[in-house]
């Protein structure tokens, strides 16, 4: 009984500066689990809106006049899948990429002529319907559609598709390409179209800042460039969860150095610097506020604490002078650190033990609970040390009681 | 317990105390000081402001036992030898105070605060608290104010809840400092009774209280109060500090 009194009277003591502490302790666990989750909640977000709207890993053949039969093609994709894991692939697609010279013809102009760099991108002949031939639309069709097209409408619409997938040269030069780059269809001049008459499905789209997108059947595609039938520049590889993507082009890079075909593979982050950078940045932040909160929280519960043993100095020397110890004070004090670390220590262990709260937080928010036991532990001997020092400080100095 | 020594409970011989000023300068503030309270007797030092009372207090309650020279027994122990725990048990065991400001505690109640020094003794809280109720019911402190804060009762009825808590270890010394300095007459003159009560023998005191009164109210030195009385007088006059000397007047 003798033992417990002092610790009792300095909980009774400090009960309403121990119950604004919890709360403040309380309050930092909030902000600090709550801010990262927000942050890694948009940086995912973000993540994902990015990803969807372009080829996740690019890979390219050196030697640029590849060329697989349709079976080797179908083989080769097939054995990627196996080797990397079907459930992490999404999409295997080939592409053609080459320099080539696209005329459009304006309705009530002259022909006119556009000449510049311009990746194509085969769609399956057995896609459908893939590729509009705009030459068949009217303005009143258009607008009868909506035909309003951003690129993710674009997307998710080709998206329905599995062996479809768009490769825009300026997706890589922007950090919202395709958010910002909508489809634009002239309507006062009637329609933009695709001079071409040997080539079945066809369709152009004016990404408005840029460079024109081709999209055509593959196949149409090789006649128009005069390719061999089943040329390919390499594929494109889309993949289920964006946390694999630097394990599956490692993957990949070393399944093709293992059967001695040169490529080149990348990944979409590794190609748009300024995307890549941004997300970076989120992380970063993310991880800037948690240390930014947690050590003003640090300063503000010493202050707190500081301020309030100073109020109670008075108290805590009356209660010395009538008989309490000055070892139990400090004995209390450390005493209710350890009892608080160890009433942490459990209540960790057992949501460890018993929920998937740190897999959740870990493999959702990107939040791991290492990061608490470390640097709250860190933040909390920081405390403990403080108080003490406070404590021990204010016995040394003198104090009378008798006025 | 004071039987040994003639019932003397607090024995001071040649006591030196001096401190350094902030330039390094030593000042004595009490030097070759004697001093005797003995049980059941009310002891009276009586000074000015500045003449040493308050480091007396300190060293004769074993707050402070880093004096410079002299001996200082209080119930028979030497109080120099007493570490820090030693002399929080020592006062615990053996003294009681009274201030002049009550000095209770603002969180607790009246009952909580009366039952403290038990608490720290040992006993149980249901045992502290029916001893407190006890002396509150003696001392005329109602039900109703058991459960209050200090700071909701008068401030005769604080004082004497500070007075309770003063007696509840049945000490064998009580050290009042200026104990009706915030009074009014009324309750000044309720407190002294209460004071003049607090000395005599009981069952678990058989030679009564030795109560050490410090203050600078003329009247405590009257022979219906006091048993002896001690002064501060002014030795010398020194360049810039007045150097007071402890007399024995009665």
């Amino acid at each position: 009984m003798r033992f417990l009194t002092p610790f009792l009277i300095f909980f009774n003591l400090f009960k309403r500066t121990l119950f604004i502490t919890f709360i403040l302790v309380f309050i930092t666990f909030v902000m600090i689990t709550l801010i990262p989750i927000v942050i890694n909640s948009y940086n995912y977000t973000l993540e994902k809106s990015l990803a969807t709207k372009q080829p996740h890993i690019v890979v390219k053949f050196v030697d640029d006049k590849t060329a697989y039969s349709k079976k080797q093609q179908q083989k080769l994709e097939s054995t990627i899948k196996t080797f990397i894991g079907t459930n992490k692939i999404d999409t295997i697609n080939s592409f053609v990429e080459s320099t080539t010279m696209v005329k459009f013809k304006s309705y009530g102009y002259n022909l006119s002529e556009y000449a510049g760099y311009t990746t194509i991108i085969g769609l399956s002949t057995y896609s459908y319907p893939i590729v509009y031939n705009f030459d068949d639309f009217t303005p009143v069709m258009l607008s009868e559609y909506g035909f309003k097209l951003t690129g993710i409408e674009m997307f998710d619409k080709f998206r329905t598709t599995k062996d479809t997938v768009f490769f825009n040269t300026t997706l890589y030069k922007s950090i919202y390409p395709l958010v910002t780059h909508e489809a634009r269809f002239d309507l006062e001049v009637n329609s933009f179209g695709l001079v071409q008459s040997n080539v079945d499905f066809l369709g152009i789209v004016d990404d408005f800042f840029d460079k024109p997108i081709l999209y055509m059947n593959i196949n149409s595609l090789n006649k128009l460039l005069n390719l061999p039938v089943d040329h390919i520049s390499g594929f494109m590889i889309n993949i289920v969860d964006q946390k694999d993507l630097v394990l599956i082009k490692n993957q990949i890079k070393s399944y093709f150095d293992k059967q001695n075909i040169a490529v080149e593979v990348v990944t979409w982050r590794e190609i748009n610097k300024k995307q890549n950078d941004i997300l970076n940045i989120f992380t970063q932040i993310g991880i800037l506020l948690k240390i930014i909160i947690l050590v003003l929280s640090t300063i503000a519960v010493t202050v707190y604490l500081y301020k309030s043993i100073l109020v109670k100095q008075p108290n805590l020397r009356l209660l010395n002078i009538l008989g309490l110890r000055l070892i139990s004070i400090v004995n209390s004090v450390i005493s209710s650190v350890i009892l608080s670390a160890v009433v942490c220590a459990v209540y960790i262990t057992h949501i460890v033990a018993n929920t998937n709260i740190p897999k959740i937080l870990k493999e959702d928010f990107s939040i791991d609970i290492g990061f608490y036991i470390y640097d709250v532990t860190v933040a909390y001997i920081f405390l403990v040390g403080v108080v003490v020092l406070i404590i021990n400080n204010m016995f040394k100095q003198k104090y009378n009681i008798f006025k | 317990m004071c039987i040994k020594n003639k019932n003397i409970c607090v024995d001071v011989k040649g006591l030196k105390k001096s401190f350094e000023d902030h330039n390094g300068n030593k000042i004595v503030v009490l030097e070759e000081l004697d001093f005797v309270a003995k049980a059941g007797e009310i002891t009276i030092i009586m000074g000015p402001s500045g003449c040493g009372k308050s480091t007396l207090l300190n060293i004769l309650s074993t707050i402070d036992n880093s004096f410079d020279d002299g001996s200082v027994y209080v119930m028979d122990t030497n109080i120099k030898n007493l570490n820090e725990s030693q002399k929080a048990d020592f006062r615990n065991k053996h003294i009681g105070f009274i201030f002049q400001s009550h000095e209770l505690i603002s969180e607790f109640n009246v009952l909580e605060n009366c039952a403290i020094p038990l608490k720290l003794k040992g006993l149980k809280k249901d045992e502290a608290y029916a001893e407190a109720i006890k002396l509150l019911n003696l001392f005329n402190i109602p039900d109703i104010n058991h459960k209050k804060l200090p700071r909701e009762l008068s401030g005769g009825q604080q004082q004497r809840v500070g007075i309770i808590r003063a007696m509840i270890n049945r000490p064998n010394i009580i050290f009042a400092d200026e104990p009706t300095g915030n009074l009014d007459r009324l309750s000044r003159d309720i407190v002294n009774e209460e004071l003049k009560r607090l000395i005599k023998p009981t069952k678990h005191n058989p030679n009564g209280i030795a109560l050490v009164i410090v203050t600078h109210d003329d009247i405590y030195k009257k022979d219906d109060f006091s048993h002896s009385v001690y002064e501060f007088q002014e030795k010398d006059i020194s360049s810039d500090t007045i150097r007071y000397k402890l007399v024995h007047v009665r």
